[in-house]
């Protein structure tokens, strides 16, 4: 029985879109496969890690007549059409549970289960907020802090991204107890407060999908679940169960002296220097005298890297240590020409800001006796 | 799958449904149906549309889901050596079966554990045997056992929970599982078709699922070995050989029941295990030493405890027929 008939483009953008959460090895069988429903003209397939779903539709330029709802494994379907000519016509059969895929004179038969047997995701029922952001704004959020998530924390509400609304702002968090990103987006309307905590996978699956345009996302944040759709892509996903630490007490609102510095001129001393870190370790020693700042590197077999930068500074001098990874880190994914550095001591932490941005953004380090 | 003996376990658990403990640790003799009763009980309760009696309804989604193994909401955690397969990697030769739960199966569930649950219901862990989570898993699993998040329930099922860490014991409500009484399991096995099911519960001390295996296997092996051990004419040598051939576990098994019997046809002229002998064993125990009888049954015992790894099979085996040897010379011709 013919399920439908359309281009190999068709079939192939929206499972590319939901490829790349199908794991590999998995627990349940089932969640290798991607889920294939045809309703008219419209296609929808589904693919889930069980903690987050994709959903994408398609528009088909040939009404499919007769469509039971049936999953078969992504990544061979996805080999299959990404092997096939451009613009070849691709029909889709069934027959005694086999997929048969038919292009040209190519013929693929494939195993499939039942479509009810793919546990999807239960839409919440609790009352959330919807807001509505251009994709490129919440792209360029999360991308200025993901990188601060922790990775596989005892402190599980440290694998995610905070996404905070309160009133008309737009709170992006990111932490891994050593470092915090944190940015801004004031928005056009007022909301009910509400914190969502981001699994790790979620956010780097957002960023990976989201384009740099000024389209819309719908996002609807739950206590239980978030829910984006962009495009054609609509995207649920779990939300991290816990309480995330206070971050405004993180962040330090009293320090008095300043630095402005290009950061590319920073981040290539730091990049120089970083070749004779401790690679355990990882500490840089940053000393701040009168318009000068050296960054000193030393290492196990007592070599040493300085790199002196000739900068702005006239208070009291400072002598500071860091894990260098977590200026890289930062530097490495902000745009903008220059960095303010505030400090406090030697034994409190960093701020770090890019003062011509309107986006409000910080990152703190903490510091690291050397 | 559930057992007649079991409904009215099953019926006090379902009426507190909402209520339930947030780690429930079922206990019981090996072959009574723990396992399927905790698999029963955890469909149950992850169905989305219960019958009154609590009973999963066998219909809606979660329950195809989870009878094809696929629920998102529940896993399952049982012995296997996914601890060793990136160590080794290679495909040597066949490897024993797993005997632990290992920490890595215990580190897996965390993303579980910790974000928000797929249907809005349950997530329910099952862990089977959980005698077998090794010290690092067990430690691993205390920190979720304890303060797991609202909506969690683990179903720990094991056959001595004393050999469970004190620490896991005292973080889960502890539920006894009921033994069939023998009418019951007689009539159960019936109907499975087992065709001597008096024997077979003797055998097995009153566990019925054990029972049914047993009964299928055939009892031919331990026949064989029996007489053979009530024999007057045999070797020491002759018996091990014919030892060597039993599993180890099923052989001091077998020893340690058997001796009990002769102890027991001794002093109250009964048998509970080996009924099918209980003729030649009690003309044989009144001629026994008790004494040297107590002994072996607690030589037996302590081979009990290191019965999965004996340094040399055949010096193992031969260890513990010697007594019987000797105690089975003394006794004469019986």
């Amino acid at each position: 029985m013919i399920i439908l008939k359309t281009q190999r483009e068709k079939l192939l953008e929206p499972l590319q879109a939901v490829i790349g959460i199908v794991e590999r090895r998995h627990t349940l069988p089932i969640l290798s496969n991607v889920l294939i429903e045809a309703q008219g003209l419209e296609l929808f397939m589904t693919a889930t890690d069980l903690e987050v779903q994709i959903r994408t539709k398609a528009t088909l330029t040939e009404a499919a007549p007769n469509s039971p709802a049936l999953t078969l494994s992504a990544r061979k379907l996805h080999d299959i059409l990404r092997s096939l000519p451009n613009e070849s016509a691709v029909a889709l059969e069934t027959k005694d549970n086999r997929l048969i895929v038919r292009a040209g004179k190519s013929r693929f038969s494939l195993q499939t289960l039942p479509g009810q047997d793919f546990p999807k995701v239960a839409e919440s029922t609790d009352k959330g907020i919807t807001l509505v952001i251009a994709q490129k704004t919440l792209k360029a959020l999360l991308e200025r802090v993901q990188f601060a998530m922790a990775q596989q924390d005892v402190r599980y509400y440290l694998n995610g991204t905070l996404l905070s609304v309160n009133g008309s702002m737009l709170t992006v968090v990111a932490t891994d107890g050593h470092r915090l990103s944190y940015t801004t987006e004031a928005m056009a309307q007022k909301y009910e407060k509400t914190d969502v905590i981001l699994p790790r996978k979620t956010v780097s699956e957002l960023i990976k999908l989201m384009s740099t345009t000024d389209e819309p996302v719908t996002m609807t944040l739950r206590p239980s679940q978030a829910i984006f759709s962009f495009g054609h892509i609509e995207l649920l996903s779990k939300v991290i169960d816990g309480k995330f630490p206070d971050y405004t007490r993180v962040i330090p609102t009293s320090y008095d002296k300043h630095l402005t510095l290009p950061r590319l001129d920073l981040l290539q001393a730091l990049q120089r220097a970083a070749i004779l870190s401790n690679e355990k370790i990882r500490g840089v020693r940053l000393l701040l005298t009168k318009d000068s700042l050296a960054i000193v590197c030393t290492n196990n077999e007592q070599e040493e890297a300085q790199d002196d930068l000739d900068v702005k500074y006239s208070q009291d001098p400072i002598d500071i240590g860091f894990n260098i990874a977590y200026l890289l880190d930062v530097l490495n994914h902000l745009t903008c020409e220059t960095v303010v550095c505030s400090f406090g001591d030697a034994n409190s932490s960093v701020l770090i800001t890019a003062p011509n941005q309107n986006d409000n953004f910080k990152y703190v380090v903490m510091p690291m006796r050397i | 799958m559930m057992y007649s003996w079991q409904h009215a376990l099953f019926a006090q658990l379902a009426a507190q449904r909402a209520t339930l403990p947030h780690a429930l640790l079922l206990s019981g003799r090996r072959g009574i149906g723990k396992a399927d009763f905790a698999r029963h009980l955890a469909r149950a309760l992850l169905c989305e549309a219960p019958q009154p009696s609590g009973d999963a309804c066998g219909t809606c989604p979660a329950c195809g889901w989870f009878n094809s193994g696929n629920h998102p909401d529940y896993r399952a955690i049982t012995l296997s050596d996914d601890d060793h397969d990136e160590e080794e990697g290679d495909e040597g030769p066949k490897k024993k079966a797993p005997t632990q739960i290992g920490i890595n199966q215990i580190r897996a569930l965390t993303g579980f554990m910790t974000t928000s649950t797929h249907r809005a219901g349950l997530r329910v862990v099952l862990i089977d045997p959980a005698d077998a989570l090794n010290t690092h898993a067990a430690n691993a699993l205390l920190k979720s056992l304890e303060e797991p998040l609202p909506g969690t329930l683990y179903l720990l099922v094991c056959h001595q929970p004393r050999r469970l860490p004190a620490t896991v014991r005292s973080r889960c409500q502890h539920q006894p599982m009921p033994l069939p009484n023998p009418t019951e399991a007689r009539e159960w096995l019936v109907a499975q078709g087992v065709t001597d099911p008096d024997l077979f519960l003797a055998l097995c001390a009153g566990a019925p699922l054990e029972a049914r295996v047993v009964a299928a296997e055939g009892s031919s092996a331990r026949t064989v070995f029996m007489s053979a051990l009530l024999r007057t004419d045999i070797t020491l040598v002759g018996l091990s050989e014919l030892a060597t051939k039993i599993p180890m576990v099923q052989l001091v098994d077998w020893l340690q029941r058997f001796s009990y019997d002769l102890m027991e046809q001794k002093y109250l002229g009964q048998a509970r295990f080996h009924i099918d002998l209980a003729k030649q064993q009690s003309a044989l125990a009144a001629h026994l030493d008790a004494y040297d009888l107590l002994a072996w049954e607690k030589q037996l015992s302590e081979a009990r405890r290191v019965v999965n790894h004996p340094l040399n099979p055949r010096l193992f085996v031969e260890s513990l027929l010697a007594p019987w040897m000797t105690l089975r010379a003394a006794a004469g011709s019986y």
